[in-house]
C-alpha cells in the first residue's frame, strides 16, 4: 500500500518536474539556446499569482489563465527586446544574457515581495480526495499530473500538426530561408518564448500550491528542469515527460528510503544515464 | 613607458601592499585577487576552451575542504596545503572527466552543475568532513597571527598572478593554438591532427586545479569552513559576472571585470539586492552592446598598440 502511495506521489511530482522542463526544452529545441532565466520565470509565475490574489480574490480557474497570459506577455517582451538581439551561431551570448536576466529578475522579486517563504492556498482543493475507498488520492496532485499530460499533448499537436507549428519548425531549421517566405523569425521566436514562459509560470503556480517558494527558489527549479530534459533526451517533447516522471519517482523513493538525501539520488541518476545512454532515455542521437 | 616596465611596477606595488594597507583593505584586496584567480581559471575553460562550466563552485568548495582536511590529518603546514588542494581538485577533475567528456555543450554544462551539487551533498552528509556543521582550521595554531592577513593576501596574489601567467604562457604555446583551433572549428582542427579529448582534458584539469587553489586560499583566513559557504552557488554567479563584464576569452578580462564588480559592490553595499540588480543589468547591457566586455572596449580605444592588453 505504502508503495502505491510512493508511486503515486512520485509520478505526480514527476509531472510537475516535467512541466518545469517542457518550456526549457521548447526553447532549446527551437532556438538552440539554454535559457538560464527559466527557473526565474517559474518563480515569477508563482509571485504573479501571489500578487493577483493579494489584490483581488479571484478563484483558481481564473487565476491560472490570468497568470499564464501575463507571463506570456513577459516572455514575448523579453525575447523581442533582449534575447533576439544576441541570437547567432555562438550559443554563448544568449546564455550569458539570460544569466544576467535571471539575476535581475531574482533580485527584483526580492525587492518587491521580500525574501520570505510564500505559498498559495488552494482552498478546498488542498484536502480533496478522489478514487476508490481503499486508495483515495489527492485531487490536486492528480489534477497537476493530468494537466501536465494535457499540456504536453497540446504542445505536441501544436508543434507537429498545425500551420503555426510548421512555421516554428521551419524557422528553427533555417531561419534565413523562411524569411524569403515572409516569416518574421524574430516574431516567431518571441511567441515561442512567450509560450515557454507561460508554461513555466503555470508550473510555478502549481509548485506554490504544494510547497512554499522564495525569490531564490528559481535556481533549484532550473537545475531540475535541465535534469529533466537531459534525462529524457533533447530533441523530443515527450522525452521531457519521461525524464520528469523518472526524476520524480527517484526523488520520492529515495526520500522514503533515505530522508536526508535531498536531491542526491536524482543527481546520481542523471550521471548514470549520461554514462550508459548519453542521448537520454528517449532522445535521438546527437552528433555534437 | 614600455608595457613590460609598467607591468613590473604594478606587480611590485601589489607585493608591497601589505606594508601600506590596513586590515580591512588587505582583506578586500585578498578577496578581489581570489575572484580574479577564479575568473581566470573559468575563463581559461570557457573563453579559450569553449567549455561552459556552471559547476566550478563545486571545486571552490573541494579546494577549501582539502585545505581543512589535509592540515587536520597530515602534518602539513597550511601554506603548503594550498598547492596540495590544487592537486586534490585536479585529481578529482581527472576522475570525473571520463563521464563529463562524453558530453558536449548543454550536456556537459548540466553534468558539471550536477557534479558540484553531488560534492556539496556528500560533504554535508559525511562525518569525515564535519557534516553540515563544518570544520575549524585545526592547524590555526601554526599560523602567525600578526602576519595572517598579509600572508593570506600574498597567497591570493600568487594564485591570481600565477593563473594569469599560466593562461598567458599557454595561449602563446602550441597547446594554446590547438585549443583555439578546436574552439573555432573542431572538424578542421581534428583534420590537422589535434586530439580534442586530450587538449580539453588538459585545460579542464588545469582550470579546476587553479579553482581549487583559489578556494583553499579564500577559506584560509576564515579559520572555519561550512558546506553552505564552500559550495555557495554565488561563487559561480560572481565568476560569470566578472568574466562577462571584463570580457570573455581575454586575459585582462578578469582584472577589469573584478575591478568593476567590486566598485559596484562597495558603492551599492547598502542593499544586497539592488547591487545584484545593477550587476545583472550590467551583464545584460554588456552582452547587448559590447560582447567583448570591458577588455574588448579598451582594445578598440587603445587600438592594438599595447600588446599586454590584448589577448596574446
Amino acid at each position: 500500500m505504502i508503495w502505491f502511495e510512493t508511486l503515486f506521489s512520485g509520478l505526480t511530482l514527476g509531472g510537475l518536474y516535467a512541466l518545469f522542463g517542457l518550456g526549457l526544452s521548447l526553447i532549446f529545441g527551437v532556438m538552440k539556446i539554454a535559457n538560464i532565466a527559466h527557473g526565474e520565470l517559474v518563480i515569477a509565475g508563482a509571485f504573479l499569482a501571489f500578487a493577483v490574489v493579494d489584490l483581488l480574490p479571484v478563484p483558481l480557474w481564473l487565476l491560472l489563465p490570468l497568470v499564464t497570459m501575463g507571463m506570456f506577455a513577459v516572455g514575448y517582451a523579453l525575447q523581442s527586446a533582449l534575447v533576439n538581439r544576441v541570437l547567432g551561431d555562438d550559443p554563448l551570448p544568449p546564455l550569458l544574457l539570460t544569466f544576467g536576466i535571471s539575476i535581475v529578475a531574482q533580485n527584483l522579486l526580492v525587492e518587491i515581495f521580500g525574501a520570505d517563504n510564500r505559498a498559495l492556498d488552494p482552498g478546498w482543493l488542498a484536502t480533496a480526495r478522489i478514487g476508490p475507498v481503499w486508495f483515495p488520492v489527492g485531487l490536486l496532485p492528480l489534477g497537476t499530473l493530468i494537466l501536465t499530460v494535457v499540456l504536453f499533448g497540446v504542445l505536441h499537436l501544436g508543434i507537429g500538426h498545425t500551420r503555426w507549428g510548421r512555421i516554428v519548425r521551419a524557422t528553427s531549421d533555417d531561419p534565413a530561408l523562411v524569411g524569403l517566405f515572409g516569416v518574421k523569425r524574430r516574431r516567431v521566436f518571441a511567441v515561442v518564448m512567450g509560450v515557454s514562459a507561460a508554461l513555466a509560470a503555470l508550473a510555478g503556480v502549481l509548485l506554490a500550491m504544494r510547497s512554499s517558494v522564495t525569490p531564490f527558489s528559481g535556481v533549484e527549479r532550473l537545475l531540475i528542469a535541465f535534469e529533466v530534459i537531459v534525462i529524457g533526451g533533447l530533441g523530443s517533447i515527450w522525452a521531457s515527460l519521461l525524464g520528469g516522471l523518472a526524476l520524480g519517482l527517484v526523488h520520492v523513493i529515495s526520500f522514503r528510503l533515505d530522508p536526508a538525501s535531498g536531491l542526491l539520488y536524482g543527481h546520481i541518476l542523471l550521471l548514470v544515464i549520461l554514462l550508459i545512454r548519453p542521448e537520454g532515455l528517449a532522445g535521438r542521437k546527437v552528433t555534437r | 613607458m614600455r608595457p613590460g616596465i609598467l607591468l613590473a611596477v604594478a606587480v611590485v606595488a601589489l607585493v608591497l601592499l601589505p606594508f601600506g594597507a590596513d586590515r580591512g583593505m588587505l582583506f578586500l584586496a585578498s578577496e578581489i585577487l581570489v575572484v580574479v584567480a577564479l575568473s581566470q581559471a573559468w575563463n581559461l575553460l570557457a573563453g579559450y576552451g569553449g567549455l561552459l562550466s556552471p559547476g566550478h563552485h563545486g571545486f571552490v568548495g573541494i579546494g577549501g575542504y582539502a585545505l581543512y582536511v589535509l592540515t587536520r590529518d597530515l602534518p602539513v603546514h597550511p601554506y603548503m596545503a594550498i598547492p596540495l588542494a590544487g592537486i586534490v581538485t585536479a585529481v578529482l577533475g581527472f576522475l570525473l572527466a571520463p563521464i563529463l567528456f562524453r558530453l558536449r555543450e548543454v550536456y556537459f554544462a548540466v553534468g558539471m552543475w550536477v557534479a558540484a551539487e553531488i560534492f556539496r551533498i556528500v560533504v554535508m552528509r559525511w562525518d569525515y568532513t564535519g557534516g553540515a556543521a563544518g570544520l575549524p582550521l585545526a592547524a590555526a595554531r601554526s599560523l602567525n597571527r600578526e602576519w595572517m592577513g598579509a600572508s593570506a593576501y600574498w597567497l591570493a596574489l600568487a594564485v591570481a598572478l600565477g593563473a594569469t601567467a599560466l593562461v598567458w604562457a599557454l595561449m602563446r604555446s602550441n597547446f594554446g593554438l590547438r585549443l583555439r583551433a578546436l574552439k573555432d572549428d573542431e572538424l578542421a582542427a581534428r583534420s590537422i591532427g589535434v586530439a580534442p579529448h586530450r587538449v580539453r582534458l588538459a585545460v579542464f584539469v588545469l582550470s579546476v586545479a587553479l579553482t581549487g587553489m583559489a578556494g583553499a586560499v579564500s577559506f584560509l583566513s576564515a579559520l572555519f569552513i561550512t558546506p553552505v559557504a564552500a559550495f555557495d552557488i554565488n561563487w559561480m554567479v560572481t565568476i560569470v559576472f566578472v568574466t562577462i563584464i571584463g570580457g570573455i576569452g581575454r586575459i585582462s578580462g578578469p582584472f577589469l571585470g573584478a575591478a568593476l564588480y567590486f566598485v559596484l559592490r562597495e558603492t551599492l553595499a547598502f542593499s544586497s539586492s539592488w547591487y545584484l540588480v545593477a550587476l545583472g543589468a550590467t551583464a545584460v547591457l554588456v552582452m547587448l552592446v559590447m560582447p567583448g566586455g570591458l577588455a574588448g572596449a579598451l582594445d578598440r580605444l587603445l587600438s592594438r598598440k599595447s600588446t599586454m592588453e590584448t589577448q596574446p
